[in-house]
């Protein structure tokens, strides 16, 4: 599903990653862990191909993505969803529209659209909420919003990164509930968090880096 | 339909979202359009004008007091086979007395002194509408004036000659103007849409994140700049028909001029929609240098 061969970024000339390998199978759990700098958001901006390697091979789906034309990194981007810390929602536009718009670019027709934003917002306990503002909710409801985005068009992989760095651990537990969910239903997820809570709440496999590199690999299935 | 819908009303909440800047870019728009169609009426009329003073082209061939009228009818068959020639009217020495008397009652005082009928006969020739170029108009003058009943022979050819000259150097300028007004607009709606570009930045990554296309992306500001050129040609084109309305009463108040204040014209209904489509057009131009601006920037 997501394999990385001997990957290396820099920016500026700084090492974000270096010489990173690992696959990641169709329908896993993963937890990225690490100090802030380490090189979590480095690698999984590299999975959506919001950058591009400077040394190695990086296949999502089977897809070398150093291969792929920019035409085409948008229907890649659809089969991923992404949870952003900050949330990056559209202030102005409601929460059926900021989630509505994962499905519109896609062209999905109105009617179905409706039906399964209205679901999606149910799944994550903002049914009752789809004319409110962005700006209006608490963190938490925010971060919600932002996962109903990710999960709405059934990605193939959900990425996500410190989608609880914001909230504290009630709200943190019910936003892993939620991507639990989505990985119950086939969804890869990877989540980059440095909680350590979460690690020990959630037994799953935890690849760690340090200073870019993958300093540990280790499968901890419940 | 649910995209083209959603891309139209994305386009429409750009236009509502900068208000102050989309009055002002369309404020431009209309008087640069405005500028355009002026200079097209402007235009449109002077050519409308010549068209009706060329149906008009006559020679009048005067002829000498001693022409009998037997050597007038036969100076008239031979004139009327040439083919430059439509027809021929004979104006008769008392009939061009009476024309005067008519048309300057103050000046009778004038033909008293003069004592006999001082007006000579003349032949009124027009010319076929193939035959109304200053060469060939020369041609027939010459043969006109080489017969020996011609006393002197008039036509109105070369300050309508002149008038077309006058009408190639209006359209030049009206083109030069033209492009410069245009390339204007592209530039000022470029700037709205730029603004636009910039106040929605994060969307716009947003969008590209969650695996929009860059038509999709870029689409409602082409159709943004679409709009603004669109109503900016339609407020332009109801000033335009205001302002003709008044030269238009102005004219009809102060008489006619050369002909022209009797026949004004607005824009055929094909110019109107060939105008509003060049707003359309030129906002769309607009908003393509803009994105282009921002993707160059970018990479």
């Amino acid at each position: 599903m997501i394999e990385f061969y001997h990957v290396s970024k820099a920016y500026n000339g700084w090492p974000a990653l270096h010489d990173v390998s690992f696959k990641i199978d169709k329908g896993e759990f993963v937890f990225l862990t690490g100090h802030s700098g380490a090189g979590k958001t480095t690698l999984l901006r590299l999975i959506f191909r919001a950058d591009a390697p400077d040394e190695g091979q990086i296949l999502v789906n089977n897809r070398n993505l150093l291969h792929l034309r920019e035409s085409e990194v948008p229907y890649l981007r659809r089969t991923i969803g992404f949870v952003f810390q900050d949330f990056r929602l559209l202030p102005k536009k409601t929460v059926f529209e900021n989630v509505a718009l994962a499905l519109k670019v896609t062209g999905m027709p109105e009617g179905v659209l409706r039906v399964k934003v209205a679901e999606t917002l149910s799944a994550v306990g903002l049914g009752h909420k789809p004319d409110a503002m962005p700006l209006t909710l608490s963190a938490g409801e925010q971060q919600r919003v932002c996962l109903a985005r990710a999960i709405v068009s059934d990605p193939q992989i959900l990425l996500a990164d410190e989608p609880t760095g914001n909230l504290d651990a009630d709200l943190s537990g019910e936003i892993l509930e939620l991507m639990k969910s989505a990985n119950a239903r086939g969804t890869t997820v990877v989540l980059a968090t440095h909680n350590r809570e979460l690690l020990k709440r959630w037994r799953r496999r935890v690849m760690r880096l340090e200073q870019g590199r993958m300093a540990e690999d280790r499968s901890l299935e419940a | 339909m649910t995209r083209l819908r959603y891309l139209l009303r994305e386009a429409v909440d750009n236009i509502k979202s900068n208000r102050t800047t989309t009055f002002v870019a369309l404020a431009t728009t209309t008087f640069t359009m405005l500028g355009m169609g002026v200079f097209l009426l402007l235009y449109l009329n002077v050519q409308e004008a010549l068209g009706s003073l060329r149906e008009e082209i006559k020679v009048i061939v005067y002829l000498r007091d001693t022409v009998s009228p037997q050597a007038v009818s036969r100076v008239r068959a031979e004139i009327g086979q040439d083919p430059a020639v439509a027809g021929i009217e004979y104006v008769s020495r008392e009939q061009a007395l009476a024309t005067f008397r008519a048309q300057f009652p103050s000046e009778e005082r004038l033909l008293s002194g003069l004592g006999d009928n001082p007006f000579p006969a003349s032949l009124v020739v027009k010319v076929s509408p193939a035959y109304r170029s200053s060469e060939q108009v020369r041609e027939l003058v010459q043969k006109l004036s080489a017969l020996s009943e011609t006393e002197e022979v008039l036509y109105s050819q070369d300050w309508i000659e002149n008038l077309a000259v006058a009408l190639r150097y209006l359209k030049a300028l009206g083109l030069g103007v033209g492009m410069v007004l245009a390339a204007s607009m592209v530039t000022i709606l470029a700037n709205t849409i730029r603004l636009t570009l910039h106040a929605r930045r994060d969307e716009i990554e947003i969008m590209h994140l969650i695996g929009a296309t860059t038509a999709f992306i870029k689409t409602p500001f082409v159709l943004e700049g679409a709009l603004l050129g669109g109503a900016g040609a339609l407020c332009s084109l109801f000033l335009l028909r205001t302002l003709f309305g008044l030269t238009e009463a102005q004219l009809a108040l102060r008489g006619t001029f050369w002909g022209i204040g009797r026949g004004l014209v607005f824009l055929p209904d094909r110019v109107t929609v060939a105008f509003l489509l060049l707003g359309i057009m030129l906002g769309c131009l607009g908003s393509v240098v803009s994105l282009l601006q921002q993707r160059r920037a970018r990479s």
